[in-house]
Parts: structure tokens; sequence; C-alpha cells
């Protein structure tokens, strides 16, 4: 498995969970506050297991990631418990408003009478609709969850030559520059030593045969 | 001939960011920021001048970031804002941070500054909704939306470069862009 896909996997079925289930979802409304610390999770596990310092973009491309999990996720498990228990949950909440602010929980109340008078074919493309739009806003959010969780989570330093645009270069292989060698050209062995017997002088002779003559 | 060693191009890694890609990155962002909070401001505007249905769908967009709380929005036409008045700030101070990035660091930067600052910046907002929620000070739409924006605008600091080395590992720079070069692509070039 892909070392990012675990942690993107871990930190989008956390944020597509949470934000799934009705009344934990509403910690979403604090500006997006499960879909940013699931972006934020997945950075923080892939940091703990990266034996290198992790840059902000590896961070942004996790919390991408972690974002397209989520989203499914939220699709796959929100649209159905929306349609099962989406009636019980405004009820709740109505009742949650009518202690806060009235008059705000009276135009909700109108909002929700409407929607529930509406048949399911009608409702039905409503619900993709905003869940469509959830994804894409999950989609940017844990973006940017990852990307702030690198900056929050990531303590040490990357190198120089880590590439980044002021980064130094790793230095060139050994060789580069060195003049053009034919290739697939047959290792070049080095020539056999001359035999003992012709060491010596042009005509054959040894420094003993000439030192007798 | 050969070309010298101050040609060697690494192999090993994403490459480095062109001044232009950089540009068009924060481009992108500085765009994205703007429509954002544009978008957040149309929704009253829309339902003042009869577009019920823009509206309607603003709002409902805006309602999966935000509680949208008319008593905690700021007032646009008549009608509350898509969002809070933290959000409209936080998004406020991002789109501001986002346009004046250019002339705080440099655009090819790929890392984000020190993280204290965005835990410093993150201070306000926290003490302020504690204060609030503690019942100790009450908040008000100011505070909330300066602590907002003060959060936003260093975020900026730290998603720009983010996006900008994103770019770089998801689109790398191909060898051709280095074959165009003049130095590289022709002998001549080569013995300049």
């Amino acid at each position: 498995m892909n070392n990012k896909l675990r942690p993107a996997l871990i930190g989008g079925v956390t944020l597509g969970l949470l934000s799934a289930i009705p009344f934990v979802s509403a910690v979403n409304m604090c500006c997006c506050a499960w879909i940013l610390m699931g972006g934020a999770l997945a950075s923080y596990l892939y940091i703990k297991q990266s034996p290198t310092p992790v840059s902000s973009g590896e961070g942004a491309q996790l919390g991408l990631l972690t974002g397209v999990v989520g989203a499914i996720v939220l699709l796959v498990v929100g649209i159905p418990l929306g349609l099962l228990v989406g009636d019980a949950t405004s009820v709740i909440v109505l009742k949650f408003l009518d202690s806060f602010n009235p008059q705000v929980a009276e135009q909700v109340r109108q909002q929700v009478e409407a929607a529930q008078h509406m048949p399911l074919s009608q409702r039905l493309p409503q619900i993709i609709g905003s869940s469509v739009l959830s994804a894409i806003v999950t989609v940017i959010f844990a973006t940017l969850g990852g990307l702030l969780g690198v900056a929050l989570f990531e303590k040490r330093k990357a190198e120089p030559g880590a590439g980044g645009a002021m980064g130094v270069p790793p230095p060139p292989p050994t060789g580069f520059g060195a003049p053009p060698t034919t290739p697939f050209a047959p290792p070049v062995q080095p020539p056999p030593p001359p035999p003992q017997s012709h060491a010596g002088d042009v005509d054959g002779s040894t420094s003993a045969e000439q030192e007798e003559r | 001939m050969r070309a010298g060693i101050e040609h060697y191009v690494p192999q090993s890694g994403p490459g480095g960011v062109t001044r232009a890609r950089a540009w068009m990155v924060w481009s992108a962002c500085a765009f994205g920021a703007c429509v954002w909070l544009g978008l957040s401001a149309c929704a009253p505007w829309a339902r003042a001048h009869g577009h019920e249905a823009l509206a309607t769908t603003l709002y409902q967009m805006f309602g999966v970031v935000c509680h949208q709380l008319p008593a905690r929005s700021f007032y646009l036409a008549g009608a509350p804002l898509a969002v809070c008045a933290r959000c409209f700030g936080l998004y406020a101070g991002f789109a501001l941070g986002v346009l004046g990035y250019p002339l705080v660091r440099p655009v090819r930067q790929t890392h984000g500054p020190a993280r204290r600052w965005l835990v410093l910046a993150l201070l306000p907002t926290c003490v302020d909704f504690a204060l609030g929620v503690t019942g100790l000070w009450a908040n008000t739409h100011t505070s909330r939306a300066l602590t907002g924006a003060l959060f936003g605008a260093v975020a900026a600091c730290y998603v720009v470069p983010g996006l900008v080395d994103l770019s770089r590992r998801m689109w790398p720079r191909r060898m051709n862009e280095y074959a165009r070069r003049p130095s590289l692509s022709t002998s001549e070039g080569i013995a300049e």
C-alpha cells in the first residue's frame, strides 16, 4: 500500500463518518472543524511514519487524498442517513433553537415543514445536490487541513538540498561530463603481462644472457 | 562535445518551480479566495434583488461550513451574509493575505514560515471564542471578524507556498523544458 494512502484513508474515513453522523456533524459548523481535523490527522500520521521531513506540498497532497476519501464516505453514508433520520434530527434541532432563538427557530421550522411536505422525487435531487456541494467543500477544506497540519506538526527542518525552489540540487553522478564511451561496449580489460622469458631486450635475451655475452 | 558540470539537471527530485508557474498558482489561489469571499456576500444581495434560487443555493452551500446564525452575522441589503462574522473575517483575511503575499515573501518559496506564527495567530481567535463561551466577556461582531481575519491572513502565508509545492509535485517540470534552453538544445549553444 502506498505510504500516503494509509494516513489518507484513516483521516478520510474519520472525517467522513464524523461529518455524516447527525449532531456530531454539527461541529462542522465551526469552520468545517471535522474536515480540517481530518486533513490534519492524515498529515500527523504521515509525519509520524516518515523518516524525512514532510513538505507542505506533501501535506496538501495528503489533504487532497483525505478529502476525496472523506467525500466518498460522506456521500455513501450521509445520504441514506439523511433520508432515514433527517426528520427526527430536525425536530431535536428545532427544540434546541427554540430555547436559543425563537425567531430563527420559526424560520427554520417553516423551511423544514416545506421540505417535509415535498415528495421524495423532489427531495432526493435536493439532498444529492447539497451532498455534492458538501463533497466539493470537503475536498477543499481537507486540503487546507493537510497543509496546516504539516505546518503545525512537522518539527524537523527540511535539508537545504531537499529540492525546493531555493534548494541546492544533489551532486551529479560520478563520471558526469567525462568523454563519451561507446554504448553497450564490453568492459575494457587490462592487457596481459608479457611473458617472463621476453622481458629483457628486443631480441628476446634476458639480462643474465646479456651479461654472459 | 559533452555538457559541462554546470548543466547537470538532478533527476531524483521533482525539480524547482518556474517563476511563471508560481505566479499562476498564486493567481489561482487569489482568484479562488476572492470568489469564495464574494459568494458569501453575494447571497444576501441575491435575496434582496429577487434571485431567490441563487440565494438559497448559496446559503445552502455555505451552510455546510458555518452555522449561519443571523444574530452572529453581518447584514447586507437587509439580509445576513451567508457566513457568520468570524467566518467572514477569516475568509476576508485569507483573501487579503493571499493578495498581499508577494509583498511579504517570494512567490516561488515552497516552505511556509515557522509554525509559531500560525499558533500565535490562532491564539486571539481561541481566546475570543473561549471568553464568549464561558460568559466572561461578550464578544462582538468586530472582535470575531478581526481575530478571524488575523488567522486567515497568517494562514495564507502557509497555504500559498504549500500549493506552489503541490503544483511542483503533481506536475513536475518536463525534460523538454530543459531541452528548450538554448545552451543545451544545440551543440553551438553548448560551445557558448
